[in-house]
């Protein structure tokens, strides 16, 4: 099979897991929209904010520069479909089997906390996974697995959000069905938002990351040694302590995801913590990839193969855009452009 | 970038690996979606209910209520939580046994409106009548409704708990032939119905 019908095998799987994901949610909620049009488009409406907020911000995550729009709208939709779609059954499934074996009491307090976690962390991780087969160059490292996590997460957790707005309405014997929707986004978005889905799927996918990584590590290796390559091997080996880290990741996205579905314990506190792991996650990484990408560029510099202006301004998106304005011609101003993105190219690659 | 160092190649994999990888994640999505579903119609939902069982439904105490059933109940585990709603059977007839936390205080009155919805939701293409009044064992006063479905019969009965601020609803369905063994299962619940605040 060749390269590029390998691609449309992978999108068209996709658009198809897509397609059933969102066929389910449908399915499943469609009567609820029926019943209580007004409350569930506000439980939809609701929901726009978080989402166009936090697809901004998150991409904003990725230094240098945004990953690529078309795919980060393709990661956010396999949360709120594929993942999401899924989930819905799986959980149904494995809590009903936990009522049957281990008991109605024990279901009530556990069935969330041990259901949740395992089923969703792994479907949402697939859709990092689907976003790097499909585009080769987007997710190079743990940096880039960490933002499309993110989204990923960021779209189960808006449609989860939906559900629950939808499934207070039920639990509230549709008394007030607006005001129980509008108290259910509160809660959802204001209160647990800044410590849900997308903090969790954001570590998981730096560990599909760590994967990509210690595969590129190994087809390097693979590809020197069938070469006959004697000089220089590449410094870290093939990683497998990157293949660690991978699995570490996913550990630590089930363990926040079970924190935050765990009873008695207070919100707050699983937000905090949920947060605080990402955030510093997320600054170690940045940090890394800055620190590589820096010593590249001097090297790069050195070797004059990229002009040291450009070098200073590449890294900032400010910079870039500051300098493309200072350049009057159209034609010039577009060639600046491209060879600004070549060089990021290569960084993403080669830093991540 | 750099010309003498080995550089690493792109993120994407070869077409096998990548066919391998998809062959990867469709199996895991389809484990997950099918696998558990499937494990869980594997095992039977059905738990007996000793004769005389209570059933507590609620949070706490003071926010809760009870139902007695007879001999030859069974309750479905999967469908049930004791804090908000169990699924009943007895031979044909199911009866689902829900507590609903209202938003403010309210009387039966007030909230009728909002449960028929949520009914329709649940239950589609089935129409409730017209409620009248009933008592449970304890005096409280409820409304009750007959669900006529093409081929359901039963009833839905709501009671506001003492606070006004929950409410137990409970739906009993059977198909048409059992309509009898539905209106009994639905008078049995609704004189066992005890709510523990409005005994003290």
């Amino acid at each position: 099979m060749s390269f590029r019908s390998s691609i449309r095998a992978v999108r068209i799987s996709a658009a198809l897991l897509c397609i059933f994901g969102a066929g389910v949610v449908i399915t499943e909620f469609v009567r609820f929209l029926l019943v209580f049009p007004q409350a569930g488009a506000l439980a939809v409406m609701l929901e726009l904010p978080l989402v166009l907020t936090g697809f901004a911000l998150l991409r904003r995550l990725r230094p240098a520069r945004a990953p690529a729009l078309p795919w980060s709208a393709a990661a956010l939709v396999w949360g709120a479909t594929a993942a999401a779609g899924c989930a819905l059954l799986a959980n149904q499934g494995l809590a009903g089997l936990w009522a049957k074996t281990e008991g109605v009491k024990f279901a009530s307090d556990w069935s969330a906390s041990l259901t949740a976690p395992l089923n969703e962390e792994l479907l949402k991780l697939c859709g990092v996974v689907m976003v790097a087969l499909a585009a080769p160059l987007a997710v190079n490292g743990p940096l880039d697995g960490l933002v499309y996590g993110a989204l990923t997460g960021l779209g189960f957790q808006a449609v989860e959000n939906v559900t629950y707005g939808l499934n207070a309405i039920l639990m509230s014997g549709g008394t007030s069905p607006d005001r129980v929707v509008l108290n259910s986004a509160l809660l959802r978005v204001g209160t647990a938002g800044l410590g849900s889905h997308w903090t969790m799927t954001a570590v998981a996918g730096a560990g599909a990351g760590y994967l990509i990584l210690h595969t590129r590590r190994r087809r390097l290796i693979r590809d020197a040694s069938r070469a006959g390559v004697t000089g220089r091997q590449p410094a870290a080996g093939p990683g497998y302590g990157l293949l660690l880290g991978a699995a570490a990741c996913l550990a630590a996205a089930v363990g926040m995801h079970l924190l935050f579905d765990a009873p008695a314990l207070a919100i707050e506190l699983k937000v905090v913590v949920n947060f605080a792991l990402v955030a510093i996650f997320y600054l170690l990484l940045s940090t890394a990839f800055l620190h590589r990408a820096r010593e590249l560029l001097t090297a790069a510099v050195a070797a004059g193969l990229v002009d040291a202006a450009d070098a200073a301004t590449i890294l900032s998106r400010r910079r870039r855009r500051r300098e493309l304005r200072q350049v009057h011609l159209p034609a010039d101003r577009d060639k600046l452009r491209e060879r600004q993105q070549d060089i990021l190219t290569e960084l993403d690659a080669e830093a991540a | 970038m750099v010309a003498d160092q080995p550089r690493l190649p792109p993120g994407g994999a070869s077409p096998r690996a990548r066919l391998r990888w998809l062959l990867i994640v469709v199996s895991a999505m389809v484990l997950l979606t099918a696998g558990w579903p499937l494990l869980n119609a594997a095992v039977a939902d059905k738990q007996q209910l000793a004769a005389e069982a209570a059933l507590r439904v609620g949070p706490s105490g003071p926010n809760s209520a009870s139902v007695r059933v007879g001999p030859g109940w069974t309750m479905q585990p999967a469908e049930s939580d004791p804090r908000q709603s169990y699924l009943l059977r007895h031979g044909a007839v199911t009866v689902s046994i829900r507590y609903v936390m209202l938003t403010g205080t309210h009387h039966t009155a007030g909230i009728w409106g909002g449960l028929r919805r949520v009914f329709r939701v649940s239950n589609p293409g089935i129409r409730l009548g017209t409620p009248a009044a009933v008592i449970n064992g304890q005096g409280r006063a409820g409304l009750s409704a007959i669900a006529t479905g093409a081929r359901t019969a039963g009833n839905m009965t709501a009671f506001v708990g003492p606070s006004g601020t929950y409410a137990i609803q409970i739906v009993v369905l059977a198909p048409r032939y059992a309509k009898q063994a539905a209106v009994a299962a639905a008078l049995l619940l609704i004189r066992s119905l005890r709510f523990p605040a409005a005994a003290r």
